[in-house]
């Protein structure tokens, strides 16, 4: 018995030992693969390497098609957009990654502002992607557009009582309005737009108001906030368009029953313009393979990769020679702000700042 | 004070790698909390007046509770377990070790989707009987929820340690207590909670951690806690100095916390009594008590692992054929690949400090142990930061010998390599394998080292011929444990993996964060079946080992 | 002298006062000597630190002119060749009653290993016990287990922390007279420890009394026992 326990404690170090071997030569390895493809990317310029935070699996098919067409592979780090533009800037001129592609413009702005990102000049780019949806410099341009909307309770809300994001802090709304927590960025941003449209003041009083109306405390994701209209847990709920997208395609039957049951409305038509926001990639300031890059950059922005691109996540593509989804189609045309999205990180912390104060959660 | 004879006694090869080894941990993070000295600007007061007392208030809150939940029925259950024969007892055993195989954050995601509006539960009633509940009644979206989850899926890491001790602990004094008459209950009370303090203690402190570390759980549940205010501080409002302030202020409270511990347990240390062990014989239970004693592990089984697996079981069949591909073999070889090395890593590295901290009469060594503590209770994105910050200048250092081999080499060779990432594992994981091989050293106690000694036996020597055989289970614990934490590990591998570097936590965060929950089902099970196997695995080599 | 200790003085770290405070004592080759005193008098701390598992604070310890330690010099107790047999013995657990025994013989061959662990298991009369393991032992049998498993390396000077206290009070006559045979027959020079009187006058050719870390008095058992000098002395021997 003694004799057994023995030998499997010692083939446990023998395990251990080659585990650590092979460990280390995978280690080696990979840090092999990668200078082969740095070696590679000086002689016949292969590769390009991507940090994003999007993570659809549709995604890579395009990267594949990249790979396809012009012969350089995509190398991916994905994370989120905040820690992948900490590490970026840790890196700094030594960086491997050479594009940054994040799912909000406030994050580009923040790349931009810590200096990671460089101009690019592409006609092809330009001619792509409208001026409002790239930053001013051409330090980064948005590929996909997303609305953040008012849904509503077909059962319980006339659509013809709503207006405006304005309107949500009326009485009426008390105890009716649900939404999320103010850590989300997506909240933040639209809170910036009205900063920058309203000013501060009314940007506060804004959320001061909401925060009044809330159906409950801020909790759970975009989804959950849809879902909750539905079990009646409050009347409206602002949210992305794409999580009704994701909804309506739901593996749950009941979530795409929930996403059946809630109206879609398209506030600030007849003001300023319904939120929107993109997903967006700049050229980091130390890209070793810029010339990949800016191809790849012009490749997403091609009616071709901009199609899939915003599919994957039910967007609307920012090249508008590119038709939206027929989903999307079916929610009818609207009229976005009209502010250029630099805004929005430029007053992302005052958001953030104002949503501390007013106690929005 | 220095003096020859005790540089003597304390040189030895123990001592030399636990210096370097603890010196390569502080190094980075040093560089980190530098920045506590800098002036505080003036976002500092907007933290202070706005997130700081609210935030602190729901910390304390779910620490609290969950340190009392997660006593409650960890110490209870190993009680029943070690003491007590039952049906099904000898599954309990390591059946209850499970629920630790599941994330948390996943846990959150799970129960949520499993009773909100779109759930099972509800939409059975909605659709069957047209029943439509109070939201509120199914809501675990809640302070009251995240005590939940925590309680039931960190629990493991009480029951484990305060059973292996209940089960080494010398039988004499529970039957001692049973000659004198005592109802197994006042023994249980008066006899094995005192002696058992120490286990306790530190089962829960890692409980403690765990929660104040926790971003997921809090994040999705909108509960603001102190880790919401570092993230918010220095990813929403990008004030990194703020956010390391933050930080340290909360490996300060853990520091008092930890200090306080230490200061409530004394001097006294409970190792055995004496040299002969023997194992407690169990008693039957019969009746009633029989059935309660098996209703109760098997509720807790059923919430801390049944009913989550079910669910993720239900949502991978919706959706398996959709994401299950190649890649899912090369992102387990992947996982399994990382965390056999680094928790490989980590318990060499763990056993060589905790016996030098144990044979060490010097003064550097009571530092040690608090060092490796603070690792686990840095926040992850910092430990991150400083990792990359620390390799990138190594890289730099190190950028002549790259040359040297091959000529056109980039310059971040390591940091752009799993090394990096087995690095931050480390820090942050060193805390679980030395508490585990520590208390394993702490049971044998130091008699047979010293016997071992006067033997003419060295430290070297005798570690492999005496300790490594008398600890070797608490080694194959600490493996284990932090081997399947590191399976689950989310904020630093997401960050510092190389490119195209994918595991199966990273891919269940991929499709959770995308709020794609049933799609991350998959992965996540993976995770579970794989530390399901190893902690059977572990269990039968300890059942083998007691008879 | 085999053993010289002068002026060895010692505190444990958590300690406020002096465990012990300048000890000096000599003892000849060949000769037992006993350490009494009560609990906390500081004689286990002799053995530790003349067994190198503690450093003194201050004082010099020679083994047969040999300097084991003094203000530059130590020893690690795996050089001194100092045989110890532990107060509840510290057999290890994971070892047959051979294994335990041969583990302090490495430098030997196999054959010799065999030879000497005969020779010390005939010493100690546990000839048919070699395959068992500790907890398969009594208390008196494990006790010479641990006494032959010190002597088994000859080391030059052999300690014993309290050898009976573990031991069934009704055998304890009988194994002093064992122990006694056994130290004769080999001829070592002995350090034991205990707080009884009568293990003393039974055994040792040198009885020490010590108190809070101080010797009180010193001679050989007839004396010291018979004329106690001082109030102290008379009541702890009772």
């Amino acid at each position: 018995m003694k004799r057994k326990l023995s030998v499997v404690s010692l083939s446990f170090v023998l395990i251990l030992l080659i585990a650590t071997l092979a460990g280390c030569s995978t280690g080696q390895e990979k840090t092999a693969n990668i200078q082969e493809e740095a070696l590679n990317s000086k002689k016949e310029n292969q590769v390009v390497n991507l940090y994003t935070d999007r993570h659809y699996d549709t995604d890579e098919k395009l990267y594949e098609l990249f790979t396809e067409e012009t012969g350089i592979k995509v190398n991916v780090v994905k994370g989120k957009s905040d820690e992948l533009i900490e590490r970026l800037a840790r890196e700094g001129k030594d960086t491997e990654a050479d594009l940054l592609i994040t799912a909000d413009a406030g994050r580009l702005h923040r790349a931009k502002t810590k200096d990671l990102l460089q101009p690019v000049t592409s006609n092809t780019l330009t001619n792509n992607i409208p001026t409002n949806l790239r930053d001013k410099d051409n330090e980064w341009f948005g590929l996909t557009v997303r609305g953040r909307i008012i849904v509503y309770s077909k059962d319980r809300v006339d659509p013809s009582e709503l207006s405006t994001y304005e309107d949500l802090v009326n009485p009426k709304w008390k105890g009716k309005i649900l939404v999320r927590s103010s850590s989300n960025i997506y909240n933040q941003s639209l809170l910036a737009s009205f900063i920058a449209i309203d000013g501060e003041e009314k940007a506060k009083q804004w959320a001061k108001g909401i925060v009044e109306n809330m159906a409950r405390d801020p909790q759970g994701n975009d989804r959950a906030q849809a879902t909750a209209v539905v079990a009646g847990e409050g009347d409206i709920a602002i949210m992305n368009t794409y999580y009704i997208g994701k909804m309506l395609n739901s593996s749950n039957p009941e979530e795409v029953k929930v996403a059946k049951n809630v109206g879609i409305f398209f506030p600030n038509q007849d003001t300023t313009g319904t939120h929107i926001n993109v997903s967006g990639v700049g050229l980091t300031k130390y890209a070793k393979n810029k010339e990949n890059a800016i191809k790849f950059m012009e490749f997403l922005s091609s009616p071709k990769a901009q199609e899939q691109f915003a599919q994957a996540n039910y967007e609307y593509p920012a090249n508008p020679s590119v038709e939206p989804s027929d989903l999307l189609k079916s929610w009818g045309e609207f009229k976005p702000q009209n502010i250029n999205l630099s805004k929005l990180g430029e007053f992302n912390q005052k958001a953030v700042e104002i949503f501390n104060e007013v106690g929005w959660k | 004070m220095l003096r020859i004879r005790d540089l003597k006694f304390n040189f030895n090869i123990w001592s030399v790698l636990s210096f370097i080894f603890i010196s390569l941990i502080v190094l980075p993070n040093l560089n980190i909390l530098i920045n506590i000295l800098n002036h505080p600007n003036e976002n500092w007061n907007h933290i202070k007046e706005y997130l700081l007392k609210d935030y602190i208030f729901n910390s304390v809150i779910l620490v609290i509770f969950t340190g009392i939940f997660t006593i409650l029925i960890g110490v209870s259950l190993s009680w029943i377990i070690s003491v007590y024969d039952f049906p099904f007892r000898r599954f309990f055993k390591w059946g209850l070790v499970l629920p630790l195989a599941i994330p948390p954050y996943i846990a959150a995601y799970t129960y949520n989707g499993l009773l909100n509006y779109t759930g099972v539960i509800q939409s059975f009633l909605r659709n069957n009987f047209h029943i439509r509940v109070n939201q509120k009644y199914f809501d675990v979206m809640s302070a009251q929820g995240a005590v939940f989850i925590f309680t039931m899926f960190l629990f493991p890491y009480v029951y484990i340690i305060t059973k292996s001790f209940f089960e080494k602990q010398s039988a004499s004094l529970i039957e001692n207590g049973r000659v004198l008459g005592r109802s197994s209950l006042e023994i249980f009370l008066y006899v094995a909670l005192p002696i058992s303090r120490t286990a306790i203690v530190g089962g829960v402190s890692l409980v403690i951690l765990e929660v104040l570390n926790d971003y997921g759980v809090v994040k999705y549940f909108g509960i603001p806690t102190f880790s919401t205010a570092i993230f918010k501080t220095w990813f929403a409002m990008g004030d990194i100095d703020s956010a390391i302030r933050l930080s340290a202020s909360l490996m300060f409270m853990i520091f008092c916390i930890l200090t306080l511990e230490k200061f409530l347990r004394g001097r006294k240390q409970f190792s055995y009594t004496t040299s002969k062990v023997r194992p407690i014989s169990r008693i039957e239970l019969k009746g009633s008590k029989k059935i309660l004693a098996f209703t109760f592990c098997f509720s807790i089984f059923s919430l801390g692992f049944i009913i989550p697996t079910l669910q993720l079981i239900h949502w991978s069949l919706l959706t398996y054929r959709k994401i299950l591909n190649t890649k899912f073999l090369t992102m387990i070889s992947n996982s399994l690949i990382i965390a056999l090395l680094s928790s490989g890593i980590i318990i060499i590295l763990a056993v060589i400090i905790a016996n030098n901290c144990r044979i060490s009469k010097g003064p550097l060594s009571k530092i040690y142990s608090k060092i490796i503590v603070m690792g686990y209770s840095i926040p992850g994105a910092v430990i991150a930061i400083a990792v990359i910050v620390f390799f990138v200048a190594l890289d730099n250092k190190l950028y002549w010998l790259y040359r040297m081999i091959n000529d056109t080499s980039s310059k971040l060779v390591l940091s752009t390599s799993i090394v990096m990432l087995i690095f931050a594992y480390v820090i942050r994981f060193l805390a679980i394998g030395y508490n585990s091989i520590e208390s394993g050293f702490e049971k044998v106690g130091k008699k047979f080292f010293e016997a071992s000694r006067t033997l003419g036996m060295n430290i070297t020597e005798t570690f492999f011929k005496v300790d490594f055989k008398m600890i070797r289970h608490a080694i194959l614990g600490g493996f284990l444990l932090v081997f399947v934490d590191i399976l689950k590990e989310l904020p630093l591998t997401l960050i510092l993996r190389p490119f195209n570097f994918n595991t199966l936590a990273t891919k269940s965060f991929e499709y959770a964060n995308d709020e794609m929950i049933h799609e991350a089902a998959v992965s996540s099970l993976i995770i579970i079946i794989i530390s399901v196997i190893l902690i059977y695995f572990f269990y039968k080599i300890g059942d083998k080992e007691a008879t | 002298m085999f053993v010289e200790i002068r002026g060895l003085s010692f505190k444990y770290k958590n300690s406020k006062e002096e465990t012990l405070k300048n000890f000096n004592l000599n003892i000849k080759k060949g000769e037992t000597v006993s350490i009494l005193g009560e609990s906390g008098s500081g004689k286990s701390t002799i053995l530790r630190l003349i067994s190198g598992l503690e450093i003194p604070n201050s004082g010099i310890i020679k083994i047969n002119n040999r300097l084991i330690v003094n203000d530059n010099t130590f020893v690690l107790p795996e050089k001194r060749e100092i045989g110890m047999v532990f107060q509840d013995y510290a057999l290890f657990p994971h070892m047959t009653v051979a294994q335990n025994i041969k583990f302090g013989l490495k430098k030997l061959s196999k054959k010799e290993k065999s030879k000497r662990l005969k020779e010390v298991l005939e010493l100690v009369s546990l000839e048919k016990f070699e395959e068992r393991y500790p907890y398969e032992l009594s208390g008196g049998q494990q006790q010479r287990v641990a006494l032959a498993r010190a002597l088994a390396p000859k080391p030059s000077l052999l300690l014993l922390d309290e050898p009976f206290s573990n031991l069934d009070a009704t055998l304890q006559s009988k194994i002093r007279r064992e122990l006694k045979k056994i130290l004769n027959h080999t001829g070592i020079t002995s350090i034991f420890v205990t707080h009884d009187k009568e293990d003393s006058r039974a055994i040792a050719d040198k009885v020490v009394i010590l108190k809070d870390g101080k010797i009180i008095q010193t001679g050989c058992p007839k004396n010291v026992l018979d004329n106690p000098l001082s109030g102290y002395v008379t009541e702890m021997l009772g």
